[in-house]
């Protein structure tokens, strides 16, 4: 080779050769480092987004001995818990009701609102089963602990007579919202007394609460709402049947198996009724898309 | 190794070294929050089935018990899941393959257990804890599959490898060209240094930009432009020496070659005492050429390599000094000197400045003039002394040279008159030694006048 090209060929080689060793130890440094990321071994603190209930902050209980929340705070842990983009599961808290509670308060609510299935006879309802799990909303604006009262039990439950989901505040016990399928004893609609009921389980008293309904051929819209309150209860109810609205999700209740082996079927001849409770702010719109009515049979304001 | 290569070189090792590193830290802080979100589901996917087993030991607490109930419960599971007694005996499980665990009993209360762990090609976290419901006692283990998130970062680490070998190829060229383009000035510069030292002493470089290189190749033209003046200078000076010594050779030969014929004659012949005489007059005019011409070698010898201190000197008063013998030296030759001189000062040397007065009356008188005019003006930042006289004058074409050492309009003529060509170049001389400007005008015909200009000292400028 020609003496002045032996610089020129030398150097190229040894470029190539740094720029492939930097590959190759690169790679090498990256094997390393995945092995040690994908043994990794040890433990965890449990992570709490909410921090435990300051009672001498709040100082309020109610008759049971629960912590009490003031219309405020129950206003913005209801308007917090609609914003949520994740919900974070995570233990009780000191303050925060556990699971057998929330499970307790959900069968009494279920008596109480007369959705028990099974014995007639027992205050609480049968129920086949039930699942409850305890997690915190988070929005995107979080950053730092969350107040205690953040925090929802989410309380599935089956019985003879329906299934449904209950949200239960974790602090107070109370029931700002549920979702009730039936599909036996389907009721007529939503009564003034019912939706006082709901109120009153949800721990929030609605004194000289106007009460208004409007009732459609299957469908019944019902609201409480204080002459001078932030917060009111509605309700919802509408029937549903096979060939007619919502017909998928009346095939999605199907079949539940019993805990004796027994399977229940709802049959489209039944039909179901669909049931939402709700306590909001004022500012949310009373009516809803998916329930408003098309054609309003009956008006009912009653103080 | 060529500034070239080790440009080259250099770029190769930054640009790899770089790139690896920054690319390694920003995949390993991937990586890392990849798997801390994983084990993040992962602790979320285990407080779930926490509460689903809780929430079924609460409604049914002998669930356990029976093995339809397991079966179900394994069915509810959200992720594949077992269940170990509190003494750590196996209870039931949902897993494919039954991982090693460590101790149960090394679990701390309020902290969830994890370990990572990668078999055949599945990674997968695995979350224990103790749950208690009643009076069930259990230990339980999710296994939550995080081989999406292994996977996805794997193929990042591959993508950066392919990125990087497409930036290596894109690289190499590149840098190729950069050197190139920052080491061909400097190649260039070496070239012009070769035609220089080979003699081509006008060559230049083209000086563009303003870099380090811009600025090497400007000084480099300046550097090779004072090269070359001083070249021209020395070789100007060398010509001159050449010439000088030529002349002298030439104005010492000729007289000597008389003096060596007479006196060979007188040594070889009786002689007549008549011839003996003009002999000798002959020998000793020769000798006087020789001695004027020594004299004045010397003088001009001195000026080159001696510093004169000037001092302000008023002009009427130095020709007051220089009067009688410029009387005398007019004299003898029937010649009227006239002085005119106006007030004013000069700074000179008193000798050097009777040396030209001297030899400018000396050739004045050797034009065969009549009369002499000595002026003195005084100017605006200069003295002006004007030596005129109605001689032969100087040919027009010969001005420029007269000056020169040796150099004579009318030798023959110069020669009888004992003259050997160096007193207007003793007069340049001093000149510039005074700082003065030396200025000859003459038609050839009716006289020669010399000029003068003295520079005036501070305080006499604008007075």
């Amino acid at each position: 080779m020609d003496k002045t090209k032996k610089p020129a060929v030398f150097s190229l080689l040894l470029s190539l050769a740094l720029i492939v060793g930097s590959m190759a130890c690169m790679d090498g440094i990256w094997r390393i480092r995945e092995r040690r990321l994908l043994t990794e071994s040890g433990s965890a603190e449990a992570d709490s987004p909410v921090r435990a209930w300051r009672k001498e902050k709040s100082g309020k209980t109610d008759t049971e001995g629960n912590a009490s929340l003031s219309r405020e705070q129950i206003a913005e842990a209801i308007r917090h818990f609609d914003r949520r983009k994740e919900e974070f599961l995570h233990n009780p808290v000191e303050g925060q009701i556990s699971m057998e509670e929330a499970i307790g308060i959900g069968e009494r609510w279920i008596a109480e609102m007369g959705l028990k299935g099974g014995d007639g006879d027992r205050e609480e309802a049968a129920l086949y089963r039930a699942e409850a799990t305890l997690s915190a909303g988070i929005t995107e604006e979080d950053s730092g602990e969350l107040e205690p009262y953040h925090s929802f039990w989410r309380v599935c439950f089956l019985n003879q007579r329906g299934n449904g989901v209950l949200y239960l505040n974790a602090v107070t016990g109370g029931v700002w919202s549920a979702e009730i399928t039936v599909y036996e004893e389907l009721p007529e609609g939503i009564s003034a007394e019912k939706l006082r009921g709901f109120a009153r389980l949800a721990g929030i008293e609605m004194e000289n609460a106007d009460f208004s309904q409007k009732v459609g051929e299957r469908e019944t819209l019902a609201v409480l709402r204080p002459k001078d309150g932030i917060l009111y209860a509605k309700g919802e109810y509408y029937r549903l049947g096979a060939g007619r609205e919502r017909s998928d999700e009346a095939e999605a209740v199907s079949e539940y198996v019993l805990t004796d082996g027994d399977k229940i079927r709802v049959t489209s001849a039944h039909g179901m009724g669909r049931i939402r409770y709700r306590i909001a702010p004022t500012e949310e719109r009373i009516y809803n898309y998916d329930t408003d009515l098309t054609k309003v049979v009956q008006d009912v304001r009653v103080g | 190794m060529k500034l070239f290569h080790k440009i080259f070189l250099c770029f190769a090792l930054i640009f790899g070294l770089t790139f690896q590193s920054a690319g390694y830290l920003l995949l390993d802080f991937s990586y890392e929050n990849a798997i801390e979100q994983g084990k993040r589901y992962a602790f979320q996917e285990f407080c779930h089935n926490q509460y689903l087993l809780q929430s079924l030991l609460y409604l049914e607490p002998e669930a356990l018990a029976e093995s339809e109930s397991l079966s179900r419960l394994a069915e509810e599971f959200t992720v594949p899941a077992a269940l170990y007694r509190a003494d750590g005996t196996f209870l039931f499980s949902s897993m494919d393959t039954q991982p090693a665990f460590p101790s149960f009993t090394d679990a701390e209360e309020g902290r969830l257990h994890f370990q990572i762990l990668e078999r055949e090609d599945k990674s997968c976290v695995y979350v224990y804890d103790r749950v208690e419901q009643g009076e069930t006692d259990v230990w339980l283990v999710t296994e939550t599959d995080i081989s999406g998130i292994v996977d996805a970062q794997r193929g990042m680490i591959a993508y950066f490898q392919r990125l990087y070998l497409l930036f290596v190829c894109i690289g190499i060229p590149v840098s190729y060209l950069l050197s190139k383009m920052l080491t061909d000035p400097i190649k260039a510069l070496r070239e012009a240094a070769k035609r220089i030292a080979q003699g081509r002493y006008s060559d230049r470089i083209r000086a563009g930009g303003r870099d380090e290189i811009g600025e090497l190749a400007a000084s480099f033209n300046q550097m090779a432009e004072k090269i070359e003046e001083k070249i021209a200078d020395l070789s100007a000076a060398a010509r001159e020496k050449e010439d000088f010594a030529a002349n002298l050779a030439h104005e010492l030969k000729t007289p000597l070659t008389s003096v060596i014929g007479y006196a060979d004659r007188l040594y070889q012949r009786s002689l007549e005492r008549e011839e003996v005489k003009s002999a000798a007059a002959y020998i000793l005019h020769e000798s006087m050429r020789l001695e004027a011409l020594s004299r004045k070698l010397m003088d001009l010898f001195v000026l080159k390599r001696q510093s004169f201190p000037l001092e302000e000197l008023s002009v009427k008063e130095i020709f007051a000094g220089l009067k009688e013998g410029m009387d005398a030296m007019c004299g003898e030759r029937g010649v009227k000197l006239h002085i005119e001189l106006q007030e004013g000062s000069i700074r000179a040397e008193y000798d050097l400045f009777e040396t030209v007065v001297q030899n400018l009356l000396d050739n004045a008188l050797k034009a065969e003039c009549q009369n002499i005019l000595i002026a003195g003006e005084r100017e605006k930042s200069a003295y002006r002394l004007t030596i005129r006289d109605d001689g032969r004058g100087i040919p027009p074409g010969e001005l420029g040279r007269v000056t020169e050492a040796f150099y004579m309009v009318d030798k023959s003529r110069a020669r009888k008159q004992h003259g050997a060509g160096l007193g207007l170049a003793l007069v340049r001389r001093i000149a510039d030694v005074h700082g003065a400007r030396l200025l000859l005008e003459s038609d050839g015909k009716t006289g020669c006048a010399v000029r003068l200009d003295f520079p005036l000292p501070e305080g006499e400028r604008n007075g």
